[in-house]
């Protein structure tokens, strides 16, 4: 049951990955600057309140320098369009370890138990067609059922390019 | 005490990979070469193992299947890209100093592909871009690792 919900509810959030991150959540705040000077690391850290370690900075162009900060922070200074961008990205709760499981990156002993899962709900599938007896081997809603389950992928694979 | 010893063997041994820092096979340091070096005559170094090096100063936050590279020269970057799920570069490495082995690729785009390449970087710097700027198809180069290592 358990895993069953965590590779669904990953699963309904991996296939719309186009429209947010399912990842992570990104915190973001822009600032206007009133001077076109360089800041210091300091001075970025004031700006935006910002209580972590400064680590490094880069200089992306000229006029743009990206500062980064522990716990996934960046600013973004830049001195001609007069703009700082921070941007604090932290792990989506439940999301980012259910698609961790769900993508397999996982590694060590998780992509066997995974395997497990799949076979075991390949023998349910299989075995709860023959659970109820039937004149006609299965009954007609599992019929129904069965040709559906069947229907569905060969109906899409054509519209897959 | 036998059950906490277990469960302690299984959280290492299911979750321990979540914290490891070296990705794929080994980096090899004795191959590397500036990234200057490889962007300014990038065909002497198709067709062979190099290793780079240089602060992460971008990662994919969707996928985590590139990481951009600073040069060793200024306002300068490469990419280093995996075929999804081949690596998961974590959004901590953000800052820190990594090096990468592998072999370099090169990305020819179309003058229209190369419009909307550029279009979609200068739009990530909040630049302006003017398409009539690009004359005619680009290429790009980046390295498909097959080791990574992010200290």
């Amino acid at each position: 049951m358990g895993l069953i919900l965590v590779y669904s509810i990953s699963g309904i959030a991996l296939n719309h990955i186009n429209d947010w991150n399912p990842h992570y959540q990104i915190e973001k705040i822009n600032y206007s600057l009133v001077q076109d000077t360089r800041l210091s690391s300091d001075e970025v850290k004031a700006l935006f309140s910002i209580e972590d370690n400064f680590m490094a900075a880069f200089d992306e162009t000229p006029t743009r320098v990206k500062y980064f900060f522990n716990k996934n922070t960046t600013v973004v200074v830049d001195t001609k369009l007069m703009t700082a961008h921070f941007e604090r990205v932290s792990r989506r709760p439940f999301f980012f370890w259910a698609n961790k499981l769900h993508l397999n990156h996982l590694k060590g002993i998780w992509p066997f138990i995974a395997d497990l899962f799949a076979v075991i709900l390949i023998l349910l599938a299989i075995s709860g067609l023959f659970l109820v007896k039937h004149r006609w081997g299965i009954t007609p809603r599992a019929w129904l059922f069965l040709s559906l389950g069947f229907l569905l992928p060969l109906i899409a694979q054509f519209y897959v390019k | 005490m036998n059950k906490i010893l277990f469960t302690i063997f299984m959280m290492q041994f299911v979750c321990g990979n979540l914290l490891a820092q070296q990705f794929g096979e080994k980096v090899d340091r004795t191959l590397v070469q500036p990234i200057s070096k490889i962007l300014e005559n990038p065909d002497q170094f198709f067709e062979q193992k190099l290793t780079i090096e240089g602060q992460i100063v971008a990662v994919c936050t969707k996928r985590g299947c590139w990481m951009d590279f600073a040069s060793d020269k200024k306002f300068q970057t490469f990419r280093v890209k995996v075929h999804d799920g081949t690596m998961v570069f974590p959004l901590s490495a953000m800052g820190k100093k990594a090096y990468a082995t592998g072999e370099l690729q090169k990305i020819y785009l179309p003058q229209k592909l190369a419009i909307n390449y550029l279009k979609h970087l200068a739009e990530e710097r909040g630049e302006k871009f003017d398409p009539a700027t690009v004359k005619g198809a680009i290429s790009i180069y980046q390295l498909a690792p097959t080791g990574v290592l992010i200290e």
